[in-house]
C-alpha cells in the first residue's frame, strides 16, 4: 500500500501538533485530506497552510467526539467527502490534564475519560463500520504507554488510554478478515501543548519523527508501534512486573 | 517551571516561565500572568527578548501560512514563521521577503516587532514598509487587525515596538519577485573608512550593498551584489548547519587580528561577479550552529548604530578610534548605509545614515566601552539598535529615540495595566 493521490485520509484531531505533522507526512499534490477537529478557525489555518505548502486538496468538518448525536453525521459527510476512493483513519484525539486537577475536579475526570475513551471508542466504532461496508482502507489510532500500565502520576489518563488500546486490539481482529490494517501507536511523551512545561523522565519525542515512524508502520501494516522504540522494551519490562513491586515505583 | 535563557549574545541571563500557545485561541489565556513577553527565536542579541522573574510566549508553533497571492506576492502567515521557512516553500516559487537580515532564523513577528532591515534598505527601505496589515492581540485579548490607515497609531507604535504593544498573531507583506535563487556577488577593496564611505556615496545599479569592515587597520571589502536575472531553473537549498567546536580562548584579539588580516588578503583571490546562492549571500553565519557559543560563557555583544551622513563620517572614526584604543575583542565589524525610506514607526531603528555593526566579545570593562559609545553618538545624533542593545541608557534612549514620549502614550493606552514588559523595557523605563 502506497499513499497515492487515490487515497484519502481523515485526520481525526487535526488541532494536534501530531496530526499536523502526520498530514504534512502522507500529502501530496491533489490528494484529499479531511480536517475534523472542534476549532473551526485553527482547523481552517491548517487546512490552508498544508494546501499552500503540498498543493493536497483539504476539507474541514468542525466536530467535537463529545458530541455522540454527531458521529453518524460524521462519518456519513466523510465518506461522501472521499467517494469510491480508499478511506484511511489518522486519529490523534486526546487530553491529558495534571493528575492533580482531575483529583481535584470531578467534571474534568469524566471529561477526560470520555475524550480519551468511551466517546472516541463510541466515535471508532461508526467509522470501523463504514470501514467494514466499503471493504478496505485503514485505521491509525494515537493510544499511549501510560495505556500499558497504571502509574499514579496520570492513572485516569492511562485507563482511558488502555481501553483504547484494548478497544483497538478487538477491532484489529473483526476487521483483519476484510483486509483493514489496525494500527496503535503507543507513544511516550511528545512534544505538544500535553508535555509542555511537564517534567518528564524520557526525552519527548518530535512530532514530525513520530508522523515519519507511523507512516511507514502504516505502509508495512504493523499491528503496534512504540515510539520512541526502546518504549517496547522498557514496558516489555514494566507490563511483567508483579504488581507488588509496581506499587511501589513511579515508572 | 521556570527556564533560565539568553538572548543570541549570551551575556544576559533571566529565569521566566515560558508559554506555547498552539493555536490562536490559547493565546488569549496566556494574557492572565501580570508580566508577560511575546518571544519568537530569540534572535535579538541583548535582553529584549528576556523578561526576568515574568512569562514568555513562546509564538513559535503558530507557523502556518494562511494565503498567498502568486500574483501580487502577498502572503499572509502567522507571527511564528521563520524567514528559513517562507524561503524554503517560495524560493522555488520565485518569491523572497523583501527585506532579509543576517539571519533566516527569526520569526516574522520579531522581524515586524524590531522592523529589521537588510542590505537592500537603501532601496526598499525596512521590513515593515511591505506589510500591509498585522493582526495584534492587546491585552484584553481582542485581536486588532491594524493596518496603516486602520488604528494608526497602534500600527506605528506595533513596528518596531519590540512586542511591547501586544502579541503579533499575523502578518500579510508582500514578497518581492526573483528570476533565479542565484545573487551575483562583486567586491571591492577598501584601504580606509573614508574610502569605504566614498564607496557607499557613489551610485550604484546594485540593490543589495553591504562592507566587512577591520576595525583594527580600517581595511575593509565592500561588497555589492544583485539577483541573476536570466531565469534559473536551479533548486538551491540552505547548507545544513553544523556546530564546529571551539575553545573561547582562541578568539582573543590576537585571533580577531589574525582573522581579519587574513579575510583581507584572500579576497584578493576572489573572482569578481561571481555566482552565489542567496542563502550563502545572505546568511553566511547560517551554516554554522550556534556560532554564538565561541564567545565562551560570558558571552559577546553586538552594538549596532546609526549616524546621520552629515556627521558619519566624523561619528565613525571617532568610534574606530575608541574602539581601537581599547582592549576589547572586536572580531567583526559592518558597515552599511541606510537609505531615507521609512516605515513610520515610533521606535523604528533605521534612518538616513551610515550604520556599524560590531561583535564585541564580554569584557569587565564593557559597561564603561559601551557608556562612552552612547556618548559619541549621542554627540552625533545618531542611534542604536535596539534589538542589540545591552547597555543604552534611559536618558540616551529618550535622546536617541525623540517619539518615545508620543510611543509611550499608545502603549499605556493599548496596555492599561502594563502586563507586557521585558527586562530591556524596564531599564530603559518603556512601561
Amino acid at each position: 500500500m502506497t499513499t497515492t493521490a487515490t487515497h484519502g485520509w481523515i485526520i481525526l484531531g487535526a488541532s494536534s501538533p501530531l496530526a499536523r505533522a502526520f498530514a504534512f507526512a502522507i500529502a501530496k499534490p491533489q490528494q484529499k485530506i479531511i480536517l475534523v477537529g472542534r476549532d473551526t478557525q485553527d482547523i481552517t489555518v491548517i487546512g490552508q497552510d498544508l494546501t499552500l505548502r503540498t498543493h493536497a486538496k483539504n476539507h474541514i468538518i468542525t466536530s467535537d467526539v463529545l458530541h455522540h448525536d454527531h458521529h453518524a453525521a460524521l462519518v456519513n459527510q466523510c465518506c461522501r467527502l472521499l467517494g469510491k476512493q480508499p478511506m484511511h483513519i489518522f486519529c490523534a484525539i486526546g487530553m491529558m490534564p495534571s493528575q492533580r486537577d482531575l483529583n481535584d475536579d470531578a467534571a474534568l475526570l469524566t471529561q477526560t475519560l470520555q475524550t480519551n475513551g468511551a466517546s472516541l471508542i463510541a466515535l471508532l466504532h461508526c467509522f470501523a463500520d463504514a470501514l467494514e461496508q466499503r471493504g478496505g482502507g485503514s485505521l491509525t489510532v494515537l493510544s499511549s504507554v501510560a495505556g500499558d500500565r497504571g502509574k499514579p502520576s496520570n492513572y485516569v489518563y492511562g485507563a482511558a488510554k488502555a481501553s483504547v488500546s484494548v478497544y483497538l486490539e478487538g477491532l484489529r481482529a473483526r476487521l483483519h478478515p476484510h483486509g483493514i490494517p489496525v494500527l496503535t501507536v503507543k507513544a511516550g511523551p511528545i512534544d505538544s501543548s500535553m508535555t509542555w512545561n511537564l517534567a518528564t523522565a524520557t526525552p519527548v519525542a518530535h512530532p514530525a519523527d513520530l508522523a515519519r515512524a507511523i507512516k511507514k508502520a502504516w505502509r508495512r501494516k504493523k499491528n503496534v508501534l512504540y515510539y520512541p522504540p526502546y518504549w517496547r522494551w522498557i514496558m516489555m519490562v514494566i507490563r511483567h512486573l508483579p504488581e507488588a513491586v509496581l506499587k511501589r515505583i513511579d515508572f | 517551571m521556570k527556564r533560565v535563557m539568553h538572548g543570541w549574545g549570551r551575556h544576559h541571563r533571566a529565569a521566566m516561565t515560558l508559554l506555547r500557545p498552539e493555536r490562536q485561541s490559547q493565546c488569549a489565556s496566556c494574557l492572565a500572568s501580570p508580566s508577560v513577553l511575546p518571544i519568537g527565536r530569540r534572535r535579538s542579541y541583548g535582553d529584549q527578548c528576556l523578561n526576568d522573574d515574568g512569562a514568555a510566549v513562546l509564538m513559535t508553533q503558530l507557523n502556518r501560512f494562511v494565503s498567498f497571492d502568486g500574483k501580487s506576492g502577498l502572503l499572509t502567515a502567522e507571527s511564528g514563521v521563520t524567514m528559513r521557512d517562507i524561503l524554503r516553500h517560495f524560493v522555488p516559487r520565485g518569491f523572497i521577503p523583501p527585506v532579509l537580515a543576517g539571519t533566516s532564523d527569526i520569526t516574522l513577528g520579531g522581524a515586524f516587532a524590531n522592523d529589521i532591515h537588510g542590505k537592500n534598505h537603501h532601496n526598499e527601505g525596512s521590513f515593515a514598509c511591505h506589510v500591509r496589515q498585522c493582526d495584534l492581540m492587546t491585552s484584553d485579548g481582542t485581536v486588532h487587525h491594524l493596518h496603516p490607515t486602520r488604528e494608526p497609531s497602534l500600527w506605528h507604535a506595533t513596528i518596531g515596538g519590540c512586542g511591547l504593544t501586544g502579541i503579533i498573531v499575523r502578518l500579510s507583506f508582500v514578497m518581492k519577485k526573483i528570476a533565479s535563487p542565484l545573487m551575483r556577488v562583486s567586491h571591492h577593496r577598501t584601504r580606509s573608512l573614508q574610502e569605504m564611505l566614498t564607496w557607499f556615496q557613489n551610485p550604484k545599479p546594485h540593490p543589495y550593498e553591504v562592507a566587512w569592515f577591520n576595525m583594527n587597520d580600517g581595511r575593509g571589502i565592500c561588497s555589492s551584489a544583485f539577483h541573476e536575472r536570466d531565469r534559473v531553473r536551479a533548486t538551491i537549498t540552505p547548507a545544513q548547519a553544523r556546530f564546529v567546536p571551539m575553545h573561547p580562548a582562541f578568539l582573543n584579539a590576537t585571533t580577531a587580528l589574525l582573522f581579519n588580516r587574513l579575510y583581507y588578503e584572500l579576497h584578493r583571490l576572489k573572482r569578481n561577479n561571481k555566482r552565489q546562492s542567496l542563502y550563502s549571500y545572505f546568511f553566511p553565519l547560517d551554516g554554522i550552529a550556534h556560532w554564538n557559543r565561541w564567545y565562551g560563557k560570558h558571552g559577546f555583544h553586538q552594538c549596532q548604530l546609526v549616524l546621520p551622513h552629515a556627521s558619519a563620517s566624523h561619528g565613525l572614526a571617532r568610534i574606530v578610534q575608541l574602539v581601537r584604543d581599547s582592549s576589547h575583542v572586536v572580531p567583526l565589524a559592518v558597515i552599511k548605509r541606510l537609505g531615507k525610506r521609512s516605515s513610520g514607526g515610533l521606535l523604528s531603528f533605521p534612518m538616513a545614515g551610515m550604520t556599524l555593526a560590531m561583535d564585541i566579545k564580554h569584557h569587565r570593562h564593557c559597561p564603561q566601552l559601551f557608556r562612552e559609545l552612547e556618548a559619541i553618538t549621542l554627540d552625533h545624533q545618531g542611534r542604536w539598535y535596539l534589538a542589540k542593545d545591552d547597555y543604552l541608557s534611559p536618558r540616551g534612549f529618550a535622546a536617541m529615540y525623540s517619539r518615545h514620549k508620543e510611543w509611550l502614550k499608545i502603549k499605556r493606552a493599548a496596555d492599561p495595566h502594563g502586563i507586557f514588559t521585558s527586562t530591556m523595557a524596564r531599564r530603559l523605563q518603556l512601561t
